[in-house]
């Protein structure tokens, strides 16, 4: 019975008693995960993927009403009791979620936290090895605030795996581990890994070595691998199958590869047109429309009618449960779609996909300069030892025309935030200068932009007091006001609405709103549309768009995510542990990188390789505390020779690439 | 580790001798003049003058500040007006009463936290009751506390004996429980107990419900960082959860409240030896103020902000303990 | 397009308990300030034979000199009352201009202050308070110097710890780049985020003050003998604990409920803030 499923849910409806009504978080859910199977489970935020997650390790709570069947290993996960729902925890399954941070007992050293799982000195050696941590023996000594985001991911990995296979035979009546292959699963790693957003809080070159080593654990231990993610890109290199969910249903299934190319249900669809593109062949994408239901209201008949194009009365009215689909005649691969158009998305796509958007114009900028960045560097003190500094940004030189726009991107602690400061004036530089040249300060656009609006203040009044600061008077305010607000598609009655009375999107509309109050030529803006979902983010960006084009104003972008870099700016600077490494128009960094760096970021961005996983930029970047000699990728360069870690690369011309690399010759230099 | 242990030394020494200062300041501000005080009225104006002299009071302020502390690191802290013995034989006396009170009050109020910490936090339960029993425990005074025991368990039950040490009004002072228990008495261990239970529960029920409900409250937000759920996920029974991973998370909080309680527990033992006649500081201080002996009154005040400022130097070395993450940091 | 929708508005129907409970407490704070004004005689009248039992002519009968109980309890509770508000107060004042000194200024000032603030919270506030009664005295006016004394830094240490995380907030930083003077930044950005703390501390604070001013007047520091003052009136009322045992009893209790008041409506007050702070 080797081929049985290791984990079986049917049936499965959960829902939570809450203030303003009942909230269901699963309704009716069906899903099989076989020996060695990855599986990841796709949806927004709300859509029940992670309630379910907790359902199969057993772990719902008690203020979950549960229905249904949930079997793991032949125990059942629902009425089974809590010793044996344990066990089955203990022994077949591993979890890892998503914040590397708190998932770590911070009172524990790691050696003592990996023997809580039965893995003591030697086992967790092997075991911290087989996740590919370094220095191991040093590492179970040390506390978990001693290391990095990708370190603890891998550590709570191999706190996963401390899980050995196999069900202790004595323990119940039943033998469930007896319909198992012995020889397989005595191979003392879990039959199933259960990550939900396991990388989501990572940057993206530890992402792709996180996912990769998923990808080992499966081909090796036949681990089977339960992954919860928001992030297609990211679900599609490691997975076989994907379950695609809304609103706590599952509305599409089936291999990966073949979802992708061809979805079958219009929210499938939709999901994949509002991706940020990061291939230059790609469509523009296109927002969903509207907004995830409320899951204490939903409507009876199909959840995403209100949002779809193809929503007929049948829609609104009857729930539609997934049935297998053939696509092309072909039938075995699985496919189930829970819609009743399906047939017409599969006859022709062209129904749902894009309108051709508006593509960023260069026509715009001007001469005039609205910021001048001069070799600017700054330190501070090391947190935890007052003797060292900690070099935030290194010698940075950045101008920028009216008009234009720059995207920052880097990975964590590489600077970008400290250059953001620096820019819009919030710290000063400790060497260098910072020139906002005739235009007067730039303003700001937080990534919490709920946590920069004053929050007993109505949003429309911190509008009118920008207004009234520069000297308008309260006519003249009151009418500008309504004008940003139209401008940045708020409705004005919301105007009297406190900042925590607005949703996320408009919150950040209320933000830029008041931040155009000052009429800044220069707009910087801090990963605005980190916090919010897919389908949001793509709206602020457009407004980001109509904004620039519409009063000429700059925009500096700082962010992680190299798909909305390309999306937002003409030109893109990548910064590496304080220093600039590349600077080249975005077409031509995203077509063509020349930095080492650069490429293997874009090359671990799952989202430049359809369905296969990434190629990973090994380590992670070195400590920026104290000074380093030399080129600091040198550590993780491929191409590495003796000048590079020694020398300083400069940031010189390169065929109008600006580059610090000592491989790359620069223009009219022969090598 | 280690650093951390240095830097809060440093600062103790700082603190005491701040305290010091601020002792003298206060004795320097007294109305009466001690000397004229304690030779009387008929004394003569050369031997009062002499007398000041040797005392170094004609000096100025700082040098006077310096002859008070070179005094105190001889243990002289002056003769006390009422018992005319030296300040510190007294003190000698009547510490280890003292100490041995707010040290069971200790224990008791920990445990007190713990259960209150420990008792239905799992389920989620009673927190409604834990807040009605912390406000009662937080606003009753300390007397309240000690007059109803007294009528109560005394008065009318007759379990146990209204106030003192021991049942000789003779053998008061000193290690009166610790003594017994070396000489591996339990007769005597058994009678201080006795003596000890109702005083000691009194000063310790505030702080203990204020300590535990602190403790709690942070227990109950630990049980549901992801950790937690790392090691639910793990198979740990709910049990080990508890004891090896969220208590011990949730303690910092809580040894905070210990360090605010601290002071209020060393003022507490003085009313508290008062309500039941426990020969300690407290009644030799409650003595003193009545009859205006000030120097057994600054000897006390000393006494108790030694003890405070080594006690709460402790609590903060336990909190680098619980946390490693303070560790680093200065 | 535009988004309308407000989310979350919602308005309560009904008071909500802080609001009952503040009014509640208020009112009887408003009976006892005014009680010499509807009490039948004063703190110091005989009004009947000494030791007389409650309920027997005198609702809480008399004391060792046959004066009114109740009548000096609610007497004594009006000066618990009046005492613990006269100290909140000086602390609220000097800790919210140190605190906001020391915030504002930040670098040696802020350095300055916090470590003078640092030694005052790290010495026994109560212990010391004790002695300083005792040097300038007895009389309730010292003692109410003494504790104030050591009530300020706790107040300091909120306000300045307030101020320096609101100064990094995003909003604030978002004002201050929004060309808006700096006083503005600080009266209508920072300060109001400062209240709600400070005022919490305060509230919770009512009850540990009356019980502090209370254990001093026990130990004999609080105003000279005839005066009616819970702390003393139970002190005095000990030694006839075991004959006339309301003497020291109500008293004690009077201060229990006025302390419990004081605590409840702060524990109220700290609700609300943690549930706004969570919104």
């Amino acid at each position: 019975m080797t081929d049985g499923p290791i984990a079986s849910i049917r049936n499965l409806s959960v829902e939570f008693a809450a203030k303003r009504g009942t909230i269901q978080a699963l309704r009716g859910v069906d899903l099989e995960i076989a020996r060695g199977e990855i599986v990841a489970l796709v949806g927004e935020s709300g859509s029940g993927k992670s309630v379910l997650s907790s359902c199969l390790l057993g772990m719902a709570g008690p203020r979950a009403a549960v229905k249904g069947e949930v079997v793991v290993g032949g125990v059942d996960m629902l009425n089974g009791t809590a010793a044996q729902r344990r066990s089955v925890r203990k022994h077949l399954l591993g979890a890892v979620f998503q914040d590397p941070l708190g998932a770590l007992n911070p009172t524990m050293r790691v050696g003592r936290l990996l023997s809580e799982r039965g893995l003591y000195r030697e086992r967790a050696e092997q075991v911290l090895r087989d996740v590919a941590v370094p220095d191991v023996a040093q590492r179970l000594r040390q506390w978990p605030h001693q290391l990095s985001g990708g370190l603890r991911q891998r550590v709570a990995i191999a706190f996963a795996l401390g899980a050995d296979g196999r069900l202790p035979t004595n323990n119940s009546a039943r033998t469930p581990t007896d319909h198992l292959d012995e020889a397989v699963s005595a191979g003392n790693t879990p039959l199933l890994l259960i990550a939900d957003e396991p990388t989501t809080a990572l940057d993206v070159s530890v992402q792709a070595q996180v996912l990769s080593l998923f990808d080992r654990l499966r081909r090796e231990h036949s681990c089977a691998l339960l992954l919860v993610t928001h992030d297609l890109a990211a679900a599609a290199s490691v997975a076989d199958r994907v379950v695609v969910m809304y609103a706590g249903r599952v509305c599409e299934t089936g291999p990966i590869a073949e979802v992708m190319a061809r979805p079958a249900h219009p929210y499938t669809a939709s999901l994949l047109a509002a991706r940020l593109p990061l291939t230059p062949a790609s469509p523009a994408p296109v927002p969903m429309r509207g907004s995830p239901p409320n899951p204490a209201a939903l409507p009876s008949g199909c959840a995403f009618a209100p949002r779809c194009d193809l929503a007929t009365d049948a829609c609104r009215q009857t729930l539609p449960s997934p049935v297998p689909v053939s696509i092309g005649g072909d039938s075995s691969s699985g496919r189930q779609v829970a819609c009743l158009h399906s047939a017409t998305l599969l006859v022709a796509p062209s129904t749902v996909t894009h309108l051709t958007s508006p593509t960023p114009s260069r026509a715009t900028a001007t001469d005039e300069t609205v910021l001048s960045l001069v070799s600017v560097s700054k330190s501070f003190v090391a947190p935890g030892n007052r003797k060292l500094r900690l070099h935030a940004v290194t010698d940075v030189s950045v101008s920028l025309q009216a008009g234009q726009s720059l995207a920052v991107v880097g990975e964590s602690g590489c600077g970008k935030t400290t250059l953001l400061r620096l820019a819009s004036g919030l710290a000063q530089p400790d060497d260098g200068t910072v020139n906002w040249g005739t235009s007067g300060r730039p303003q700001l656009v937080f990534q919490d932009a709920g946590a920069s609006l004053t929050p007993w203040f109505s949003i429309g009044r911190q509008v009118t007091e920008r207004l009234r600061a520069r000297g308008l008077g309260s006519n003249v305010s009151n009418q500008r006001t309504r004008e940003l607000f139209d401008l940045v598609g708020l409705d004005s009655h919301v105007a009297q609405a406190l900042p925590r009375q607005l949703s996320g999107g408009q919150r950040q509309r209320a933000a830029i709103a008041r931040a155009l109050a000052s009429e800044p030529r220069l707009l910087i803006c801090d990963e605005p549309i980190s916090a919010l979902d897919a389908s949001l983010s793509v709206r602020i960006l457009d407004l980001l768009h109509e904004v620039r084009r519409e009063l000429g104003v700059a925009l500096l972008f700082v962010t992680h995510d190299l798909a909305a870099a390309r999306y937002i700016a003409d030109d893109v600077a990548v910064m590496y542990l304080g220093r600039v490494v590349e600077r080249a128009p975005s077409i031509k960094l995203f077509a063509n990188p020349q930095h080492p760096y650069t490429v293997g970021l874009l090359a671990a961005s799952p989202a430049a390789h359809a369905g296969t996983l990434a190629p990973t930029l090994e380590g992670e970047p070195p400590s920026p505390i104290g000074q380093h000699l030399g080129c600091a990728f040198a550590s993780r360069c491929p191409g590495v020779h003796d000048r590079c870690r020694t020398e300083q690369p400069m940031l010189l011309q390169r065929g109008g690439t600006e580059l610090a690399c000592h491989l790359i010759p620069p223009d009219g230099d022969l090598l | 580790m280690r650093r951390a242990v240095v830097t809060r030394l440093a600062w103790m020494i700082v603190v005491l001798f701040v305290l010091s200062f601020v002792v003298f300041s206060i004795q320097r501000t007294l109305p009466s003049d001690p000397v004229r005080i304690f030779f009387g009225r008929n004394a003569s104006k050369e031997l009062i003058a002499q007398k000041q002299h040797e005392l170094g009071y004609d000096r100025s302020f700082f040098s006077q500040y310096g002859l008070f502390v070179n005094r105190l690191f001889h243990g002289d802290l002056g003769t006390s007006l009422r018992t005319r013995r030296p300040v510190v034989s007294d003190l000698m006396d009547f510490l280890p009463g003292t100490l041995e009170l707010a040290g069971s009050a200790a224990f008791v109020g920990l445990l007190l936290a713990l259960v209150i910490a420990l008792t239905g936090a799992l389920r989620r339960k009673g927190g409604a009751i834990v807040r009605v029993i912390a406000i009662v425990f937080s606003s009753a005074p300390t007397f309240l506390l000690g007059l109803g025991a007294v009528l109560l368990f005394y008065r009318h039950f007759h379990w146990l004996p209204a106030g003192g040490r021991t049942k000789s009004a003779t053998e008061g002072n000193g290690w009166v429980l610790l003594r017994s228990i070396a000489k591996g008495s339990p007769s005597k261990t058994w009678e201080a107990i006795r003596h000890l239970a109702m005083p000691a529960v009194a000063l310790a029920l505030a702080p203990g419900v204020a300590i535990g409900r602190i403790l709690r409250g942070s227990l109950l937000d630990v049980l549901e960082q992801e950790h937690i759920r790392t090691m639910r996920a793990g198979g740990l029974t709910e049990r080990s959860i508890v004891l090896r991973h969220a208590l011990r998370n949730a303690l910092l909080p809580a040894i905070s409240m210990g360090g605010l309680q601290l002071g209020l527990l060393l003022s507490g033992v003085v009313v508290v030896e008062v309500v039941f006649a426990w020969p300690g500081l407290g009644l030799y201080l409650n003595q003193a103020i009545r009859l205006a002996d000030f120097p057994a009154v600054i000897g006390v005040v000393l006494v108790l902000g030694v003890v405070f400022v080594i006690s709460s130097a402790v609590v903060d070395l336990l909190q680098t303990v619980a946390d490693p993450r303070l560790r680093g940091r200065a | 397009m535009a988004e309308a929708t407000v989310v979350g508005v919602t308005r309560h129907r009904r008071p909500s308990a802080p609001i009952v409970v503040g009014a509640t407490v208020g009112a009887l704070a408003l009976v006892v300030a005014l009680a010499p004004a509807w009490l039948p005689y004063g703190s110091r009248k005989v009004v009947g034979k000494p030791f007389e039992h409650p309920l027997s002519g005198h609702l809480l009968g008399t004391d060792s000199q046959g004066r009114d109980v109740l009548v000096r309890s609610v007497l004594g509770l009006r000066t618990s009352l009046g005492s613990a508000f006269i100290v909140i107060a000086i602390g609220l004042v000097v800790g919210t201009i140190i605190g906001l000194a020391a915030g504002f200024a930040g670098g040696i000032v802020d350095t300055v202050l916090m470590r003078i603030t640092d030694v005052a919270l790290a010495l026994p506030g109560p212990v010391v308070a004790l002695a300083i009664a005792a040097a300038l005295g007895p009389g309730l006016g010292h003692t109410l110097i003494a504790v104030a004394a050591f009530w300020w830094p706790w107040y300091a240490r909120i306000v300045r710890g307030q101020v320096q995380s609101i100064r990094k907030l995003p909003y604030v930083e978002a004002a201050s780049l929004g060309g808006l003077g700096s006083l503005r930044v600080a009266t209508a950005h920072v300060l109001p985020g400062t209240v709600g703390p400070v005022v919490i501390a305060a509230s919770l604070d009512i009850g540990a003050v009356v019980l502090v001013l209370a254990g001093l007047s026990f130990l004999g520091l609080g105003s000279p003998a005839p005066a009616a003052e819970l702390g003393a009136m139970t002190s005095q009322g000990l030694q006839f604990l075991f004959n006339a045992p309301w003497i020291s009893l109500c008293p004690a209790v009077g201060l229990f409920l006025l302390a419990a008041s004081g605590n409840i409506l702060g524990d109220l007050l700290r609700d609300r803030l943690a549930k706004a702070g969570s919104r």
